[in-house]
């Protein structure tokens, strides 16, 4: 069978793997989610949303290192050392932030495809495991397509353009030929390492939101954990952009550390690979080699041959991955379980209330949507003392410290009951259940 | 979408079961003659970890035959059905299907085959419409021929009001109609049926009978997993017992019989003899009655 009809094959398996996805984070909600996919389009095309959203962040980055270059070359005379750690830091934050926006924005729909059911059916039809093992990464490759696209092609694009126009007079063609490939072979072995993140990320990701034991404490904790870790990542990204693109002029102008201090510090960081040794290579390339002490440029070389075996050894495990989640022997992640014996079957009797609530925990572990509105009214408070530490209040509303203060409790005070509310009340569907509810705790207290 | 159904509905004809099965023996009037055992398995053996899910398991199956393979849950028959489709690999021991290996003919083993699965596999995110398209696709299926079989089956098995709504949205029941007749729509030589009555109600059960029985007059072949005993001696010709990963017994049920010592029993009774359960089930009986015995309600 041709390469061309198994990417259409992988079309099928694409969209089963959303829904898998889209009907585990539904949890108790599946119903209700199936009546609203057949009616309502958009939800169908929540994938879609996501993808461009992802692209769309993506490419906002680009004007970290747009600001970067524009700074480099606007202050390189006045202090190179200190210049070469800013650019180098900058462009470092820039691969950072775009592994990790891929994550957050691919990580959800990405592990339906990593937990291996979709690919069950497609076992039974008349393809041979290699047809298969190929319709798996035509599958991946399907849920990442415009992230992809824009996550090669958004550096080099960027990087060309501003260096045209911040010193394309200065640098002449050939120069700007040279960054514009470094660029490419840059941004290419980033692309291909942040995949290979995401493939095996999600793999775990789905280990936890199936696999586990359903009611375990641990698994319970696991899950809070892991889905906290993901949204206040979430919630960061967005705050490590507006500062970043805010800030960054400024990071250029200052000199906190003296010479030998930056020397010093250039050299070590130019040496580790992920997430320093790409900012490195870029800015050594956008400066005059003779500006950089030989030991830098020593670091970044290797700091970038450590990357590439870094690379291809994610990318491995990663290939590894694919083939083993399209394989029929794809091996379940097995807790290790005690055995039940006779004397471990025993009655604990609670409270109805109580029953109630340890039954909407193990509930609500297991649904994406719940975890979110749980977690958001603890998020609050930080995201808003981080907004308050930069300012990001005092500039809106002035200097009132009470004003402030009390914006921010009504702020509390509205969302996180609203929150919560919706959150508790969402576990239960049913009416009747939920007035059963509530009269519990009433002849409870 | 109800447009739709309402133009499939018009071109569905308005016939009798027996009619409509006889029309697809016309369908298919130029019937292969199979003489080829169809399944061969010999001394497999599967294990998962420490477990060993398939010990030695050794039977066949001819053409023209229901084959049962029948045992309580974790006995193996699931284990067994997915080497059969390649959709595990055994650890040791010999398998042909048509004569070829599961391992190495995987394409054209598959081809011949039609599975049905314990728990519906098919696309959930697919309309039946999309999903028959996809599969008429995948296996290059005449147009007209497949239209016209698959008016048939959902006609039969009165699921035509469901051909366009989400799998996923349907019962369990019609979730299980719609797997059954995407086994069959290729006309497979050999059909893989794990647990087929799952979901089904009492008329679409009793089509779905008929339908395997007309597979076999026709020269195909049935392997047919399940745990309940009634449907076992019912649909099936021969019933191999699996226990714990081991082939108990292999026969007829007269054969079964004789092997329990059990003239004349049903299936039931030799099963328990079989798999010497039925000392177990009596003692189990006996506590039961002693501990729920004196609280009268």
């Amino acid at each position: 069978m041709k390469n061309t009809e198994l990417y259409k094959v992988s079309k099928s398996v694409y969209k089963e793997a959303i829904l898998h996805a889209q009907l585990q984070s539904a949890g108790s909600n599946q119903q209700r989610f199936l009546e609203r996919i057949q009616k309502d389009r958009v939800a169908r095309s929540q994938n879609i949303i996501f993808k461009f959203m992802a692209a769309v962040y993506i490419a906002t980055l680009v004007f970290i290192p747009i600001i970067s270059i524009f700074q480099i070359y606007l202050n390189f005379g006045s202090n190179p050392e200190w210049i070469t750690f800013a650019g180098s830091l900058s462009f470092s934050l820039f691969f950072m932030l775009q592994l990790v926006i891929l994550i957050v924005f691919a990580l959800m729909l990405s592990w339906g495809i990593m937990s291996g059911g979709p690919y069950e059916w497609v076992h039974t039809l008349p393809f041979n495991r290699n047809h298969i093992q190929k319709i798996g990464l035509f599958t991946f490759a399907r849920s990442i397509n415009i992230q992809l696209i824009v996550m090669s092609l958004v550096l080099p694009i960027g990087v060309t353009t501003a260096v045209s126009l911040a010193a394309g007079l200065y640098l002449g063609i050939g120069k700007i030929f040279l960054i514009s490939i470094v660029s490419i072979l840059i941004s290419v072995l980033n692309t291909i390492f942040n995949l290979a993140i995401l493939v095996i990320l999600g793999r775990k990701l789905a280990i936890v939101m199936e696999e586990y034991d359903f009611n375990s404490k641990r698994a319970n904790f696991v899950r809070i954990s892991t889905m906290a870790i993901y949204l206040i990542t979430s919630m960061l990204v967005v705050m490590a952009i507006q500062i970043g693109v805010e800030k960054l002029p400024i990071l250029f102008q200052i000199s906190p550390l003296n010479a030998g201090s930056t020397s010093i510090m250039n050299i070590v960081l130019s040496f580790i690979p992920v997430p320093f040794s790409l900012g490195y290579l870029m800015t050594i390339f956008l400066v005059d080699f003779s500006m950089i002490p030989s030991l830098v440029i020593v670091g970044s070389v290797t700091g970038f041959l450590l990357y590439i075996l870094l690379v291809y050894l994610v990318t491995k495990k990663a290939l590894k991955t694919l083939r083993n989640i399209s394989s029929p022997d794809i091996k379940r992640f097995d807790p290790k379980r005690k055995k039940t014996a006779i004397d471990d079957i025993q009655i604990k009797s609670t409270t109805p209330t109580r029953a109630y609530m340890k039954r909407d925990i193990s509930i609500i572990t297991r649904e994406t949507q719940q975890i979110m509105m749980l977690i958001m009214p603890l998020m609050l408070p930080i995201y808003t003392a981080i907004l308050g530490s930069t300012g990001a209040f005092t500039e809106v509303i002035g200097n009132t410290g009470l004003t402030e203060l009390f914006i921010v409790l009504m702020v509390f005070v509205v969302m996180n009951s609203y929150i919560l509310s919706v959150s508790l009340t969402i576990i239960e569907t049913g009416e009747k259940q939920l007035q059963l509810r509530f009269q519990l705790i009433l002849e409870n207290k | 979408m109800s447009h739709e159904i309402e133009s499939f509905n018009k071109c569905v004809f308005k016939i009798t079961q027996r009619e409509l099965f006889h029309s697809l023996l016309k369908l298919n009037n130029e019937m292969s003659v199979k003489s080829e055992v169809m399944v061969r398995v010999e001394n497999l053996v599967k294990t998962f970890g420490d477990v060993v899910a398939v010990n030695g398991l050794t039977f066949d199956v001819e053409p023209g035959e229901i084959f049962g393979l029948l045992g309580p849950n974790g006995a193996g028959k699931t284990t067994t059905v997915k080497i059969l489709l390649g959709l595990l690999e055994e650890d040791s021991g010999e398998i042909e299907v048509f004569g070829l290996d599961p391992s190495k003919e995987e394409i054209k083993i598959k081809d011949r085959i039609g599975y049905v699965s314990e728990d519906p596999l098919i696309y959930r995110s697919m309309t039946p419409r999309m999903l028959f398209n996809f599969i008429s696709s995948i296996r290059n299926l005449d147009e007209k021929e497949t239209t016209e079989k698959l008016r048939y089956y959902f006609e039969s098995l009165e699921a035509v009001e469901y051909y366009d709504k989400l799998i996923a949205t349907l019962s369990r029941g019609n979730k299980q109609k719609m797997q059954v007749i995407a086994s069959l729509l290729h006309d497979p030589d050999l059909l893989i049926m794990d647990e087929p009555l799952t979901g089904l109600d009492a008329k679409s059960a009793k089509v779905l009978k008929e339908i395997l029985e007309l597979h076999t007059e026709r020269g195909g072949s049935v392997i047919f997993s399940t745990h309940i005993l009634e449907v076992a001696e019912e649909v099936c010709d021969r019933i191999a017992i699996m226990d714990k990963g081991k082939l108990v017994a292999i026969g007829t049920l007269e054969e079964l019989s004789v092997m329990a010592n059990k003239a004349g029993a049903d299936l039931e009774d030799i099963f328990l003899k079989l798999t010497n359960q039925d000392e177990s089930v009596a003692h189990i009986v006996k506590n039961l009655r002693k501990m729920l015995g004196n609280n009268k309600k």
